[in-house]
């Protein structure tokens, strides 16, 4: 006999796919099937939604795109110590400008990875990648860079040439490639429009030994225009090659790596007990 | 990006300092380091690849070192040279003089390259002993001196002679490295090794603090250990996994049994079995919560321990009363099962690779509620390797790392809605019923979750775009629902961009000419005035004679309900006759998302339930 509306509420079923007990049991807050749905929400709200999603976590494919076999994190500590430390600081970990760079220049400032350049910075100033090549091809490393012309010359008309920057590889064999731009041992200079961006990455290989290489980052600000560019260079690594200067060494204290002492390539917990 | 180092306290007088954080990664038989943003080849050998392209490796750290097993090779990574090498190697020494007028006398030895040698390190000095002049054999302390050369002292009551040359060998290596393990742990400072192909059942730890020496003759109690000559006895079936649990204590699976490893085996420590019904599936198949709780997949499920005898809880199933039929269908040798502890989200990410590279379908364990949830991933992405990285930038900077079968190691990234492909994910509500009797479903009303007030409205937001494959592609924002037009200002990084972008189909994007790789990370500005939400479900009801025909068989009777705003409740007045009913929400859509709250069914009673299958 037909009657009067009943109603059936349905919850959030945030405990999950069961499937041991019978089908006409499907117990509350259960669900028989599910995919890609995680309880709480991506806000942390206990209300069954969609997973978030995932991205590359590096800038490069390895091993000319095969399986990658295994991962392990490691976690040690580099402090500065003196210039007998250690023969060769082989991490620069983008923790300051100035390990890599040196002092900052008049009008130009530093701040972790980034390196801003004043309006009052001499046109023509640069600073340089204190690094020695100890041997013969032994030196390779990437970086990223990142060229901006801040939004606040937003104003300004958009043909009007607000700076230019200049990467230049010095040295008999010093090969740069600048996304784009290859210029052999050539010096890349790319001009930056009003609100402009520029974003690469390069690589550099020394293939011949005992030589310094100088990777200059220089900004020409424009005589007609109030100039300010940021620079923000992450991740130089320079494989068994010696930092000159600042700092003058460092080193992994060897007594305060064990950070993770049992871990494999797990990351294991303070244990109690 | 994710990865980059801060510093803390700088000591006196002393230059900041600063953590360093590395990911080790290995592929096509490479090893590799990221450093800041980067990831770099680290290969320090001339030559090609040490260790085999395809295989699964093992990874242990001890003293700024990194060792790799692969099934048969042991390869280190130094950090401090950022090199790679075979463990043990021998070089020939070409010339071997003595110097000095009492002992001791000094021994200098000539050899090709003394690259792979350091000061400090004692070699094994092996010459032919048949020949006259004798070698000055034994093991003795190096310094390297020059490209080719190093010496070492000579304790003689007489003044050595120079020895023949070309028969004599240096090795790094004390007492016999093991072979063709691929295991890898480091636990109380030494170098554990198993998995032997040749003695599957054997297990190897070096000197403690010393990974090259397995010199199983000493006696004291930082002697290497090998299970086969230990008082402690071996282990009676092959090791699939070795456990690092505590200082204390180490675990290691086999195929059928579970074994706890207490104290140092050359101090007096001991081997217990734990277990000998289940074993763990796969050297990776293991992770420990922050409270020290280790859980493991075994051919049972996963389970649970906590082993510590003052703490001790025997292994606990937590399986088999939601999803046991999941955990039946592993095998052992084709699912590389990985288990990953995200304590950010209290969750266990429970990875099942197939190795044929199918799709796999993996699990996620939540903590807070007990449930198993599963999930699929691009199959490119795996992951056949993974792990957690713990950043010390902030909470950013913790995330898990998945290897894939492409090369590429991915993040598991919050803040995003796809996988650079679209998620597909879906739910099935119910089955449910109002009685015995057939029933109408008269009216569904959905209450869906919201997009929080910060990402609605004209305010900027935080997206990251996948690298660009090629300068044609185009960058494509994560959320579609933008509403680019051709004619509309696109910010970047706050910055105006001025370079052509289009808009494609569903896609949302424009070219900005960067060069091949490039990363972005974009503020748009949120335009709510066309499409404001990144949010799309779909509902689907279903009714039919038996539980079954809603769940995994076919309804009698469906209807599909979109929902493409959040929040709303609907009431969608429909007319479904069955005994049983089901609703499953599914998005296909990409770049959006959704979640649940709760739904109201509405029925009117239909009489007797005379429907069959």
């Amino acid at each position: 006999m037909l009657g009067h509306a009943k109603v059936i509420s349905i919850g959030s079923p945030v405990k999950g796919v069961v499937r041991t007990i019978s089908r006409e049991q499907q117990a509350p807050d259960t669900c028989w099937d599910a995919n890609n749905i995680v309880p709480y929400d991506r806000f942390g709200r206990l209300r069954v939604g969609q997973r978030t999603g995932m991205s590359k976590a590096f800038v490069n494919q390895i091993g000319s795109g095969s399986t990658v076999q295994g991962l392990l994190p490691v976690h040690t500590i580099l402090y500065g110590g003196s210039s007998s430390a250690v023969n060769g600081v082989p991490f620069y970990t983008g923790g300051g400008f100035q390990q890599a760079f040196g002092p900052a220049p008049a009008g130009w400032s530093y701040s972790g990875t980034f390196i801003s350049i004043g309006s009052t910075a001499a046109p023509g100033t640069s600073v340089a990648f204190q690094g020695t090549a100890p041997s013969a091809d032994i030196f390779s490393g990437t970086f990223n860079f990142v060229v901006e012309v801040p939004m606040s010359y937003s104003t300004l008309p958009s043909s009007t040439w607000n700076g230019e920057f200049t990467i230049t590889g010095v040295g008999a064999t010093v090969d740069v490639d600048l996304g784009n731009y290859i210029g052999g041992s050539a010096t890349i200079t790319a001009s930056l429009r009003v609100n402009s961006i520029f974003i690469g990455s390069e690589s550099i290989h020394l293939s011949t030994g005992n030589q310094n290489l100088n990777l200059n980052i220089s900004v020409v600000p424009s005589t007609s225009v109030d100039s300010v560019v940021v620079v923000s260079m992450t991740g130089i690594v320079a494989v068994s090659s010696t930092l000159i200067a600042n700092p003058p060494s460092a080193t992994i204290d060897p007594t305060i790596t064990l950070i993770n002492p049992g871990a494999g390539h797990k990351q294991l917990p303070l244990m109690i007990g | 990006m994710i990865f980059t180092t801060s510093n803390f306290a700088p000591g006196a007088g002393l230059p900041q300092n600063q953590y360093l954080d590395f990911l080790v990664a290995v592929c096509n038989g490479f090893v590799y380091i990221s450093s800041g943003d980067l990831m770099l080849l680290a290969n320090g050998q001339s030559g090609g690849a040490l260790l085999g392209p395809h295989t699964a490796v093992s990874m242990a750290y001890i003293n700024g070192v990194v060792y790799i097993v692969d099934g048969t090779n042991l390869v280190e990574l130094v950090l401090a040279t950022a090199t790679v090498q075979q463990v043990q190697f021998t070089e020939s020494v070409s010339a071997l003089t003595s110097s000095g007028s009492s002992s001791p006398f000094l021994a200098t030895a000539t050899v090709t390259n003394t690259g792979n040698l350091t000061s400090g390190q004692t070699v094994t000095i092996a010459g032919d002993t048949s020949a006259s002049p004798s070698p000055y054999n034994g093991e003795f302390p190096i310094v390297v001196i020059s490209s080719t050369q190093f010496t070492y002292e000579i304790i003689s009551a007489t003044t050595p002679v120079t020895p023949a040359t070309g028969t004599i060998t240096v090795t790094n290596v004390k007492g016999t490295l093991p072979t063709n393990c691929s295991l890898a742990a480091n636990w109380r400072g030494r170098l554990w090794l198993a998995g032997d192909s040749n003695n599957p059942q054997n297990f190897y730890q070096s000197r403690v603090g010393d990974p090259t020496d397995f010199d199983y003759s000493q006696t004291d109690p930082a002697a290497a250990v090998a299970g086969n000559l230990s008082v402690s006895g071996q282990i009676g079936e092959p090791i699939s996994a070795i456990i690092p649990y505590t200082d204390d204590y180490a675990l290691t699976g086999c195929a059928h049994s579970l074994w706890m490893f207490e104290g140092d085996l050359a101090d007096g420590g001991t081997i217990v079995r734990v277990s000998d019904n289940m074993g763990l599936l796969g050297k990776d198949a293991w992770t420990v919560d922050p409270e020290g709780q280790l859980y493991f997949v075994a051919n049972g499920g996963l389970f649970s321990v906590r082993p510590i005898w003052e703490f001790y809880q025997p292994p606990q199933l937590l399986s088999d009363q939601s999803y046991d039929q999941f955990f039946q269908e592993l095998s052992y040798g084709f699912d590389n099962v990985q288990l990953e502890w995200d304590a950010d989200q209290h969750r266990m990410l429970i990875f099942v690779t197939p190795s044929d590279g199918s799709q796999g379908t993996h699990l996620q364990y939540d903590k807070r509620n007990g449930g198993l949830w599963p999930l699929q991933y691009p199959p490119v992405a795996g992951p056949f390797s993974s792990c957690l990285f713990l950043g010390d930038g902030g909470a950013n900077q913790r995330v898990i790392l998945l290897g894939g079968l492409d090369g590429w190691i991915r993040q598991l990234d919050l803040s995003l809605t796809d996988d650079s492909s679209t998620i597909a994910s879906s739910i099935v509500l119910g089955p449910v019923r109002l009685d015995q009797n057939a029933a109408i479903l008269n009216a569904v009303t959905v209450n869906l979750g919201e997009v929080p007030a910060n990402l609605a409205g004209n305010v900027p937001i935080v997206v990251t775009g996948e690298m660009l494959a090629s300068t044609a592609d185009f960058l494509v924002f994560t959320s579609a629902h933008i509403p680019i037009v051709n004619t509309q200002a696109v910010f970047v990084n706050g910055m105006w961009q001025d370079s052509t972008y289009t808009l494609s189909g569903s896609t949302y994007g424009f070219n900005p000419g960067l060069p091949v790789g490039a990363v972005i990370t974009a503020n748009y500005t949120y335009q709510s005035s066309t499409n404001p939400d990144p949010w799309n479900v779909d509902a689907q009801l279903a009714s039919g004679p038996d539980a079954y025909s809603v769940t995994e068989g076919l309804p009698h009777n469906s209807a599909v309900i979109s929902f493409t705003l959040e929040r709303r409740q609907k009431t969608t007045r429909q007319r479904l006759r069955g005994g049983w009913f089901s609703m499953t929400l599914e998005n296909t859509q990409p770049s959006t998302f959704f979640s649940f709250e709760s739904a109201i069914l509405e029925f009117i009673d239909a009489g007797r339930n005379r429907e069959r299958r």
